[in-house]
């Protein structure tokens, strides 16, 4: 038992410790920034497949392993009944960003760097900026379909960061985390969550595995509502609308 | 799942919700025995943020106080905005109870305590168990803004949240991205949403963040 708290504890700080800090935007002081370039994040080649609380957790190091032998056989076989139709995750993701950022009025456009899918945010964004650019987006993201438990249904998330960064001063003018799908912690008050449609719940890897198309379309309703919601954020009207009082 | 397992995760999820479940006032009885009430602005004791820059309360606890507003809102909690020469936001976070939420209203006075401005529950986004509002404080909203009541919206109350996420039995999970953890809980994909509904009384946090952003490498 005092193992566990002692791991708990370690996953908690974690946790916390790993959280950059959010930045809410302010619209007012940054209706300079029409010019946005989004750095394009990394690859995401599989779409794991994964029991938070597997069986196996329960019966030490062994267990886990089988645990985790056990989801990679699930990840295996929802990737394949996939095949050539998974989409380009990283492009789906630009796209949506793209299309939603000049519905809000902004001129959008990307470039690829060669960063690693262990990367987090970039460390320097040196000779990344060319004169036309107002401002750098920057975000990295894991999609997967994910249950609760032994009897629970898996359902799409993804889980994003994003931040924006003003050229002229470097100042990162947003920053913030989404999760779409399960709920952030307790821990994460910050973090904007967005639900997943009940349609996309699975209630074993075979009728996943069964529904590849389907399923996709759930991590896609996930990639749509990240960028929308990444949008609203940016938007050049302030989130809260001060109606004033005329006496 | 093993039984030792099991308890300790109802201990944890104890712990985590007990914070919030011993807090929960009956409102009906607050209302009902509700004191000193008083209809003018300038009457009230308005309060400070805190060293952290932060105000929390239940609305319809001692923090708060009774108002007798003529639109029928009630419980009000009275705060002093900071006198900063420099832009400011403030969050305003209501948080969901068990099933129940402040449908909350934010209403801006002036150094004679006139109303100036106000924001209404609507403006407030539902997400991640709460209603959340940013307030851009710039220097036009500085000249005017030096008191806020925040306060119960009437055009919200009783009004129901449909699909709303709610925690129910938390189990926090980790996933690392790259250098970076984030902590979720996970429900069952059923019980962890629902409807709550818009009522008078609730836990609420105001902070303000100073405008400094963070400065990068370029």
């Amino acid at each position: 038992m005092g193992k566990l708290f002692v791991l708990l504890a370690v996953v908690f700080l974690g946790g916390c410790a790993g959280m950059p800090k959010p930045q809410h935007f302010n619209p007012e002081k940054n209706q300079h920034l029409k010019h946005i370039t989004i750095i394009e994040p990394a690859q995401q080649e599989e779409v794991p497949v994964r029991i938070q609380t597997h069986a196996g957790q329960s019966f030490g190091l062994l267990g886990a392993l089988i645990a985790e032998a056990d989801m990679a056989s699930d990840t295996s076989t929802f990737n394949e009944a996939v095949g050539e139709t998974m989409p380009d995750w990283q492009q789906a993701i630009v796209t949506a960003l793209k299309a939603s950022l000049e519905k809000e009025g902004y001129q959008v456009s990307s470039i690829i760097t060669d960063r690693k899918r262990e990367n987090g945010y970039l460390v320097s964004y040196k000779d990344l900026v060319d004169q036309n650019t107002d401002a750098i987006l920057d975000l990295n993201y894991y999609l997967a379909y994910l249950a609760a438990g032994m009897e629970s249904d898996f359902i799409p998330n993804l889980i994003g960061q994003v931040r924006l960064i003003d050229t002229q001063n470097k100042a990162v003018v947003f920053q913030n985390r989404f999760f779409f799908g399960f709920p952030p912690s307790e821990y994460d008050i910050e973090a904007d969550h967005i639900l997943s449609d009940k349609q996309y719940a699975y209630n074993t890897i075979e009728l996943l595995a069964a529904s590849p198309e389907q399923a996709i379309d759930g991590l896609e309703e996930g990639v749509q509502k990240f960028a929308e919601k990444v949008a609203q954020k940016l938007a050049k009207q302030p989130n809260a609308q001060v109606e004033q009082i005329v006496e | 799942m093993t039984k030792t397992n099991l308890a300790c995760c109802l201990l944890l999820a104890t712990l985590l919700l007990s914070g919030c479940a011993n807090t929960q006032p009956n409102f009906s009885q607050l209302l009902a025995a509700r004191t000193n009430c008083v209809d003018e602005f300038d009457q009230y004791s308005y309060i400070n943020f805190d060293e952290d820059g932060q105000v929390k309360a239940m609305l319809g606890s001692q923090e708060s106080q009774c108002g007798a507003f003529s639109w029928g809102a009630t419980f009000v909690l009275p705060i002093v905005l900071p006198a900063s020469e420099q832009d400011y936001q403030l969050v305003i976070d209501s948080f969901v109870g068990i099933d129940s939420i402040l449908s909350p209203m934010a209403l801006f006075l002036n150094e004679q305590y006139q109303p100036v401005a106000q924001v209404g529950t609507e403006q407030f986004g539902y997400s991640n168990r709460r209603y959340r509002a940013v307030i851009n404080v710039n220097s036009r909203e500085r000249e005017h803004f030096r008191y806020l009541l925040l306060t119960t919206d009437p055009k919200a109350l009783g009004k129901e949240n449909e699909l709303v996420a709610i925690t129910q039995f938390i189990t926090p999970i980790v996933v690392p991205v790259g250098p970076i953890m984030y902590t979720f809980n996970i429900a069952s994909s059923d019980s962890n949403i629902g409807s709550i509904a818009n009522v008078e009384g609730g836990q609420v946090k105001v902070k303000m963040l100073t405008y400094q952003p963070e400065v990068v490498d370029l």
